[in-house]
């Protein structure tokens, strides 16, 4: 076996030189091969944000309250089948009418996936049923609804990522086709003038409707001629018609007036679209 | 075109490989450095634009810095046993900065999806890269301060005799 005569230590700056070298090329790998999984997880988890709304989002509960409001609520679906968590993931959803107004927005934020989990984000949406509300024809009107939905995340730390997408929605009215048409007035013996009232609608909303309609009769120039009452418990699906007679004031005439209507549940009361009454 | 080695105690003995085998080694750098740095991204950047990603920078721009780091890259590994190591390491990096601000400037990849978008931002990790480039800038700078102040002093340890 020779002998081997020790290699003397190298200089300084030499040392320094090639430290510095060596530190900078391990980051470098390192860097990219944690850019490379961070891309590679963040498709998959993107992958899975745009896959569970489509397949359930839409699923909502609606309820009325007390202030003219409808709460629509939802349990959206995230999945991350990345191989890194989600931290500080929030989303928010708009939701716009046929004609593109903006009829509600909601979000919510600070939700925490685990790799390779699921979780379902709470949703509440809440839409103004006011005389005023451009969501109004939701109550009387099938329509086709845009939800515009924004996922924000910083995956991995490094990567700022915001998913946004529309999705649409077919939004069923509680009582869609509402229409009030009237028979011809009679007289009766006591002078008293009155007409057959039919009240007829559809509940496409998955909602069960308990409480009573309230009619009111105007005349053009803004007077109560008379007053209307439906009892109703319907439930989804179901298409309502019913006939009431309504006694008109002396000397009040509806006909080029107006329909009223208040619907009056247990918990909430909120007016209905006018409609109507031709000449 | 070589410096010779020495140590304080007496002359180390280098085995600088020759300039035919130093030219080999600098081409498989520079092509490695390019085809990485260059072409890689050009194809990334073209392969996609149909897809509909969005990237603010024109393809060709990454393939021309690519291309010019991996002719310094490979300048500076033929060159190695002499004094213009150091500067071409530093110009490299220089290159190599310039290449990672152009594309931090633009660090946010837009991805059309169904009825949608997806923004990526990737402006940290661009940062992170500027930082590693500078630090091998630095050691440029240390390794031609070595050769301004010990010339040759390196090779027997960059190239020791077997």
């Amino acid at each position: 076996m020779a002998n081997r005569t020790p290699r003397p230590r190298p200089p300084t700056l030499y040392r320094a030189a090639r430290a510095i070298q060596r530190i900078s090329a391990v980051l470098l790998v390192l860097v990219l091969i944690f850019a490379g999984v961070a891309t590679y997880s963040g498709i998959r988890f993107a992958q899975g944000v745009q896959q569970g709304s489509s397949q359930q989002l839409g699923g909502f509960t609606t309820r009325f309250t007390a202030n003219q409001t409808l709460d629509l609520s939802a349990q959206y679906p995230l999945n991350n089948s990345g191989v890194l968590p989600v931290n500080g993931l929030s989303i928010a959803l708009a939701v716009r009418n046929p004609l593109g107004v903006l009829l509600t927005r909601g979000s919510t934020g600070g939700v925490q996936i685990a790799s390779g989990g699921r979780a379902a984000v709470p949703f509440s949406l809440a839409i103004s049923l006011s005389n005023s509300s451009p969501a109004g024809s939701l109550l009387v009107t099938d329509q086709e609804l845009s939800i515009f939905i924004w996922a924000n995340v910083t995956y991995a730390y490094l990567f700022p990522v915001q998913l946004s997408f529309e999705q649409s929605y077919g939004w069923g009215a509680p009582f869609h086709g509402l229409s009030t048409t009237f028979a011809t007035p009679f007289v009766l013996p006591n002078g008293t003038v009155g007409v057959n009232s039919t009240l007829s609608f559809s509940d496409h909303l998955n909602l069960t409707l308990q409480g009573s309609l309230e009619l009111r009769l105007d005349s053009a120039g803004g007077s109560t001629c008379g007053v209307l009452s439906y009892p109703m418990d319907l439930h989804s699906g179901v298409d309502y018609q019913s006939t009431q007679t309504a006694y008109l004031v002396s000397g009040c005439n509806p006909l080029g007036g107006t329909v009223r209507g208040v619907i009056i549940g247990p918990a909430f009361s909120f007016a209905l679209p006018t409609q109507e009454i031709p000449p | 075109m070589t410096d010779s080695g020495s140590t304080p105690d007496g002359p180390l003995p280098a085995q600088i490989p020759s300039l035919p085998r130093r030219i080999a080694r600098g081409a498989a750098v520079a092509i490695g450095v390019a085809v990485g740095s260059g072409f890689i991204p050009y194809y990334l950047l073209t392969h996609f634009k149909p897809a509909s990603v969005g990237f603010g920078v024109a393809a060709t721009l990454p393939l021309l810095l690519g291309i010019a780091i991996g002719l310094i890259e490979g300048a500076a590994t033929t060159l190695r046993p002499t004094r213009l190591y150091g500067p071409l390491s530093i110009l490299s990096g220089l290159v190599g900065i310039g290449y990672l601000y152009v594309i931090f400037q633009n660090s946010t990849i837009h991805v059309s999806v169904t009825s949608g978008g997806l923004s990526i931002g990737f402006g940290l990790l661009i940062l992170l890269l500027i930082l590693i480039t500078g630090l091998a800038m630095v050691a440029g700078v240390v390794t031609l301060a070595e050769d301004l102040a010990h010339p040759g002093e390196r090779l027997p340890f960059d190239y020791p005799a077997r």
